[in-house]
């Protein structure tokens, strides 16, 4: 069904005149709400502070400080950290916010308002970032408001907030450095340990491997070197002391201790020294005359009382060795000639004296080893005896026991050795065998031939020599040993030793970039505390005059705007669900035929007279809302005469 | 006011002339001797009504050019010119609702219809449940069509006069529950026989109640030749127009009457 859309101004005029009654009735009832709304709700003031948010005055190029985060994200921090449920429980506590609602409503639904109560808002200014020279958006201050809706407790509570922040932004900062300072102490502390260890590790590898150090390498091997070619000379040495040792050997044996002594011609010698004079004359003369001859009586009358003088016997060795030659000497002659020869008989006669003398030697030399008491060398041992450091023939020559010397007796306990302490002082041990105890005034006869001491001496010195050269050798070998040693451990040492120096490189760099970083962090620190980024209030909060809301005016103004178009709306939707007919085209829709006529509205006496009071009743309702409005903006805007200068001036400039 | 003077004046004139003007109109023998004699101008209660009650009412009775006397005039040139092609001396108006105007309108139609001098009117207020016309006179009957339909009260008594010329009007006057069944009845079938056929040169109109409130209009229309639908403007719904036209499609709707017509008064009227 098609209705009659109205399509020109008298059409509507007609809708309006038609609806007046409901589209003033809605009009009436928006309007009653939007003047309850504008005049009934209660004023609630804002108290501003504007906080500044200053730059480091020191520039961050010089000393960057440790605080790096955007302005407006710190202040975000802030916020929540300040606006914790404590702190505002202390404020609603200090300011007695809310008495009215504080048996009704929860402590956290308190503090939820005081948080919606509470405004930030940032400040930005387009700036040009001096880092990276293009042109951005910095924060340069922000706003705390707390609204409330009496003013000077708006006022109190803004500031007791803004102490909150400023307290708050001071703390952070300054936790925040400190924190970083204090970690990068202790990345100091531990790098410092890592490199005092490591040091410690290679003083102790140097200690323990100083030779075989990496340095050394080209020192060892010129040591082996000459360790080599010195080995080689005293091989040499050696082997030339050695010839010339049992060249030596071989003279010695060949030249008799004893100095022959000659008979024309006298001397005055000491007894044992003429002792021996006589026994050698003795032997040769009575070799020479027999025992019965007057000389031979004579000399021997004398060997008997200087003996008797001097307690020595015969010398057993002496007489051995003698004994020896004359048998040797008996046996050649024999060969030669027969028993009768006198050569023969002589020397017959001269071996059996000898082997007379022996015997007497033998009675006499026979004495206990004593502790305390000398032993010598047997007439068996060729030139010298080997003094053993242990008791053995594998053990150690320590020294030489030379014939016709004697060793002091140490002990006895050992089967088969003596225990000797030579003339030199040296210890050992000797063969029992090839030693005799002797007398304690028993001595060795001294040798008195001159070639021979010479011959001795010299042998003794070359055989020192040789112990030497000997010796030397031995501590050749062992430098070696130890230098062949070091030079195969250098591969090792030197790849620990280089390991060890890598690591200690390292952790020194390490310790430099963390002590670097420390210091830094000090000096950030410093000009955090003094100089550094920071809230200043420069706007306190004030006890505000005029209420930051609602906002009246605007909304009357929005109500009047609302309340119109909501009249329209009601109108045009009860117009569009209105189907009634309403014009002789309406019926000819629907019956196809023209009414037989249009009866128009038919006034009488009350239709007018109701036309007449509603006529003076809407100019009533609109002198009314006139005045009304003036007062409105008078007493809620500005007042009027203010306004009508404001006006004057405006037309006037 | 000097029209109303004259209106006044000619009015006076008219109720003194009107036994002789009654007379003037002799009615043929009655088809069926239901009411012989009955409708008798010397028995009529002839009645001047108060002109300011009838303003009131917006019943016209001025022959002044006025809008709403030249709509009215409209509609019964209209009215007549259908009846007279199809031979019909017989009219009811309804409306699809209650408060359309039809009452006023039957009035001022048949009233304009009687300025016409050829024809005699009656009007009958078929309106049982909500009997209306003769407030709109001002008059108080003492039995209305509902006694006659039920206490078989003569017709006679009831009819009355309204100071005009040519229009006789059958009030009702009580309110009846059952008004559906009494139009339906078989005394309602003579009385509105006899009410057409009596007099040749009369024009019966009946007021009925609303088509879509009750069922009354519906239960008469096969008793009535042609019937006319007040429309009122702004308050007929589009829907309830439809609605009547298809429960009256088979009696013979002759046209609507677009009635409280603003637009047309903006127009016209200049009161």
């Amino acid at each position: 069904m098609e209705n009659q859309e109205p399509n020109n101004l008298k059409d509507y005029l007609e809708v309006i005149k038609r609806r007046k009654g409901q589209l003033l009735l809605t009009f009436g009832v928006l309007m009653l709400i939007t003047l309850l709304l504008a005049f009934g709700l209660p004023s609630v003031y804002r108290s501003t502070a504007t906080i500044l948010i200053e730059e480091p005055d020191i520039p961050a190029d010089l000393v960057q400080s440790t605080i790096t985060s955007f302005a407006d994200q710190q202040i975000q921090v802030i916020s929540q950290r300040s606006m914790t449920s404590p702190n505002i429980n202390r404020i609603i506590e200090d300011f007695n916010l809310y008495p009215e609602d504080r048996e009704r409503v929860s402590q956290s639904e308190l503090v939820e308002r005081v948080r919606e109560d509470t405004t930030l808002e940032l400040i930005s200014a387009n700036v040009i970032d001096p880092r990276s020279g293009r042109p951005t958006q910095a924060t340069i201050a922000f706003t705390l408001s707390f609204d409330h809706r009496q003013p000077n407790l708006a006022q109190r509570v803004a500031d007791a907030l803004v102490t909150v922040y400023l307290e708050q932004s001071l703390n952070t900062r300054r936790t925040q450095t400190e924190q970083t300072a204090t970690f990068f102490e202790e990345e100091v502390q531990l790098a410092e340990q890592r490199v005092e260890r490591l040091e410690l590790a290679l003083a102790k590898f140097k200690a323990e491997n100083g030779e075989v150090l990496p340095t050394q390498y080209q020192l060892t091997l010129t040591a082996l070197a000459r360790a080599d070619a010195q080995v080689l000379e005293t091989q040499r040495n050696i082997q030339l002391l050695n010839e010339r040792r049992i060249m030596m050997d071989t003279q010695i044996g060949a030249v008799s201790p004893s100095a022959p002594v000659g008979l024309g011609r006298e001397q005055v010698l000491p007894p044992t020294e003429r002792l021996q004079q006589l026994e050698s004359d003795y032997a040769s003369k009575s070799g020479l005359y027999g025992q019965d001859h007057p000389t031979v009586v004579r000399l021997r009358r004398e060997i008997e009382s200087l003996r008797r003088e001097t307690g020595q016997g015969p010398d057993l060795a002496e007489v051995d060795r003698k004994i020896s030659t004359y048998t040797d000497q008996l046996q050649e002659l024999r060969n030669r000639y027969s028993e009768s020869h006198p050569d023969v008989v002589n020397t017959q006669r001269q071996l059996d004296a000898l082997l007379a003398d022996r015997v007497a030697a033998l009675a006499r030399d026979s004495v206990p080893a004593e502790v305390g008491g000398y032993v010598a060398a047997t007439d068996d041992v060729s030139a010298r005896l080997n003094v053993r450091q242990k008791p053995g023939t594998s053990s150690k020559v320590v020294g030489f026991l030379n014939k016709g010397e004697r060793a002091m007796l140490v002990a006895t306990g050992t089967e088969g050795w003596f225990e000797v302490e030579l003339p030199n002082g040296t210890q050992g041990f000797v063969s029992q065998e090839f030693t005799r105890p002797l007398k304690t005034n028993d001595m060795p006869r001294t040798p008195t031939n001159p070639v021979y001491i010479q011959l001795v001496s010299q042998r003794n010195a070359t055989e020192a020599e040789l112990r030497g050269q000997l010796a030397t050798l031995d501590a050749l070998k062992e430098q070696r040993i130890l230098l062949e040693e070091r030079i195969a451990r250098s591969p090792e040492v030197e790849r620990q030793y280089t390991a060890l120096l890598r690591d200690l490189t390292t952790e020194r760099a390490a310790y430099s970039t963390a002590k670097g970083k420390e210091l830094l962090t000090r000096q950030a620190e410093k000009v955090e505390s003094a100089h550094g980024q920071r809230f200043t209030m420069i706007e306190p909060a004030v006890t505000p005059i005029a209420p930051h809301w609602p906002n009246r005016l605007a909304i009357l103004f929005l109500g009047v705007v609302l309340s119109l178009a909501g009249t329209v709306g009601v109108g045009a939707v009860s117009e569009s669900m209105d189907a009634a007919i309403r014009s002789p085209a309406a019926v000819i829709a629907i019956t196809g035929v023209t009414p037989m006529a249009v009866i128009p509205y038919i006034y009488n006496a009350a239709d007018s007279s109701r036309g007449k009071r509603n006529t003076a009743l809407i100019a009533g309702v609109v002198v009314a809302g006139l005045v009304l409005a003036l007062l409105a903006v008078h007493f809620l805007y500005r007042p009027l005469d203010v306004l009508w200068y404001a006006m004057l001036r405006g037309m006037g400039a | 006011m000097e029209r109303i003077k004259e209106a006044l004046e000619r009015a006076k004139s008219e109720r003194q002339s009107a036994p002789v003007a009654g007379d003037g109109v002799k009615q043929p023998a009655p088809v069926r001797n239901l009411l012989p004699d009955v409708i008798d101008y010397t028995d009529t209660h002839v009645f001047e009504p108060d002109q300011d009650h009838l303003r009131r009412n917006r019943v016209i009775t001025g022959g002044a050019s006025n809008a709403g006397g030249d709509a009215f005039r409209m509609l019964r040139t209209r009215v007549l010119q259908a009846m007279s092609d199809n031979g019909w001396n017989s009219i009811a108006v309804t409306s699809p609702s209650v408060g359309n105007g039809k009452s006023v309108t039957s009035a001022n139609l048949a009233i304009s219809l009687a300025r016409e001098v050829n024809h005699t009117v009656l009007l009958v207020d078929l309106d049982l449940r909500q009997p209306s016309i003769h407030d709109l006179f001002g008059y108080q009957p003492k039995a209305g069509v509902g006694d006659h339909l039920t206490r078989d009260e003569p017709i006679a008594g009831m009819l009355f006069n309204p100071g005009l010329e040519r229009l006789v009007v059958l009030p009702g006057l009580d309110r009846y529950d059952q008004s559906s069944e009494l139009l339906s009845s078989p005394r309602m079938h003579a009385l509105s026989e006899e009410l057409r056929r009596r007099y040749p040169e009369r024009i019966v109109v009946f007021d009925l109640p609303p088509v879509l409130a009750v069922d009354d209009a519906l239960a008469f229309s096969p008793l009535v030749e042609s019937m006319l639908l007040v429309v009122e403007d702004g308050v007929t719904q589009a829907q309830e127009l439809q609605s009547s036209l298809e429960m009256l499609k088979d009696a013979n709707v002759i046209g609507t009457v677009l009635n409280k017509s603003h637009a047309a008064h903006s127009k016209y009227y200049k009161y």
